[in-house]
């Protein structure tokens, strides 16, 4: 798979635009659930996703075929991301992360779901507790189900290098967990 | 690979639970990219664009020599398809699909927005130079002034501008053309009028200057505004129009209903407002389930 992204990515270095169709449809769906993980909302995920691409193709002639595409596009995404946020006042940007019940743990416990709220707040940690290689490994692995030899081959990196990240990661959320656990 | 404890495990489980927003149709996204690499691609220079069309024929070349046979019978073919492949490489789509809308910008700097199943072409070429596209459906259009007139084919006629804002209608029900702004004249091959601001021209291939008429409302076109203009129009027509902006489908309980004529403004903001409404003027149940709807 990492041959025939090198070849595809050659070929959109010359404008090729077929070429750049198949990248896209190889990774729009993953992109899009990468971003949707971050921000929440599925219009913003698909501005920003449908960015990431144009940019892409914007900048097509520094493009370096040899490197990973997705570590590309999580990049420019993620810096997307920034951007918006930075656009939104600092407590809006808090509110908009706050679990979608409303409540939070120090309300009624038992009347909310233990799970949901579990679930939520894992994702706000990786939001914004982990670094971002960190976070995109975690999030390749948990919610695209990658296996780690699959996420090493798509970053360009070494099986041994992912499964620190993923510990590393579960440690940071063990740690800011302790209420829940 | 290093151990994890118990409450890391439950950490592991509960995070591939995510409640993520739908994932939007992949080509649809495709086609509005494209459209923006398009533009972005001519904002730069023009080199790109010479670009993508030479490796195509570098590879035509190096299949052509061992296979000279085969070359003859491909050449007759595309000169057969000559006009619709040279088409395809230098024409410029922009389509809308049921229930879509969608505003694309021309090279020129002017605006097209587009209503529900509608579709316009131009060239490659269209500039503040050579402006003329074809259209069919229902759209907008905000000119930029040029030193070009811009010019709109349609199946009825061809409507030509300089720097105006206007409304273009092309169904099967007729012709409709509404100028906001500066002045449309509008021209087939039997017949030519011009149209200024404020006035209106109903027709269908043969129209003339008995077919304008002045704008008794505010806010044209409907559609931009969410409304529907109904003057004793036929509810097969207003029918048509729900149709197109909701996609859902009408069936007329028995023929009669095609003859009753709406008049009204209604307000086509969601589907049960304007099915209520036109309920109500036309004094017959309006019966939705699911996508389809009854009329008894």
């Amino acid at each position: 798979m990492a041959e025939q992204e090198n070849i595809l990515l050659e070929k959109v270095k010359q404008s090729d635009k077929n070429a750049f169709h198949r990248l896209f449809s190889d990774f729009h769906d993953t992109l899009f659930r990468f971003v949707a993980y971050r921000v929440q909302d599925g219009d913003l995920a698909e501005d920003i996703t449908q960015e990431t691409f144009l940019r892409v193709w914007r900048t097509r002639e520094s493009i370096v075929p040899k490197k990973s595409f997705f570590s590309l596009i999580a990049r420019i995404s993620t810096n997307l991301c920034y951007d918006h946020f930075r656009h939104m006042e600092v407590r809006n940007r808090h509110q908009a992360l706050i679990p979608e019940y409303g409540k939070s743990h120090f309300d009624d416990p038992e009347a909310v779901n233990q799970a949901a709220m579990l679930q939520e707040e894992i994702q706000r940690i990786v939001n914004e507790r982990l670094p971002d290689k960190c976070r995109t490994i975690f999030i390749l692995s948990r919610i695209e189900g990658k296996s780690n030899p699959d996420i090493a081959e798509l970053l360009d990196l070494s099986v041994r290098t992912v499964e620190n990240q993923i510990y590393r990661a579960l440690k940071v959320l063990k740690k800011n967990l302790k209420n829940y656990l | 690979m290093k151990k994890i404890d118990n409450k890391q495990k439950l950490i592991w489980d509960h995070s591939a639970q995510a409640n993520l927003p739908p994932l939007p149709n992949k080509e649809d996204v495709w086609l509005r990219l494209v459209q923006h690499m398009e533009i972005s691609d001519r904002e730069t220079s023009t080199d790109q664009d010479r670009q993508e069309v030479n490796p195509p024929e570098q590879n035509i070349w190096t299949l052509i020599k061992p296979r000279l046979n085969y070359v003859i019978a491909l050449g007759l073919a595309l000169v057969f398809l000559l006009p619709v492949t040279y088409d395809s490489f230098t024409t410029e789509t922009v389509l809308t699909r049921t229930a879509e809308y969608q505003t694309a910008y021309l090279p020129d700097g002017s605006t097209v927005s587009l209503n529900s199943e509608s579709r316009i072409r131009y060239n490659r070429d269209f500039s503040t130079d050579h402006r003329t596209l074809t259209l069919n459906g229902e759209a907008y259009f905000d000119v930029m002034k040029g030193s070009a007139p811009f010019m709109i084919n349609t199946e009825y006629g061809q409507v030509t501008v300089v720097g105006t804002s206007f409304n273009v209608r092309t169904r099967e029900d007729g012709f409709e053309v509404g100028v906001n702004e500066g002045h449309v004249d509008v021209s087939n091959k039997t017949s030519s009028v011009q149209l200024q601001k404020g006035q209106l021209l109903r027709g269908t291939s043969v129209f003339s200057k008995k077919d304008i008429h002045d704008f008794s409302h505010a806010d044209y076109p409907d559609w931009m505004n969410q409304k529907l203009y109904c003057d004793h129009t036929p509810l097969s027509e207003v029918c048509a129009e729900i149709e197109r902006t909701f996609g859902i489908s009408i069936e007329f309980s028995n023929i009669s209903l095609n003859d009753i004529t709406v008049t009204g403004v209604i307000d086509a903001q969601d589907l049960k407002t304007v099915l209520s409404t036109v309920s109500l003027l036309t004094q017959h149940e309006f019966k939705l389930d699911g996508d389809t709807c009854t009329i008894i």
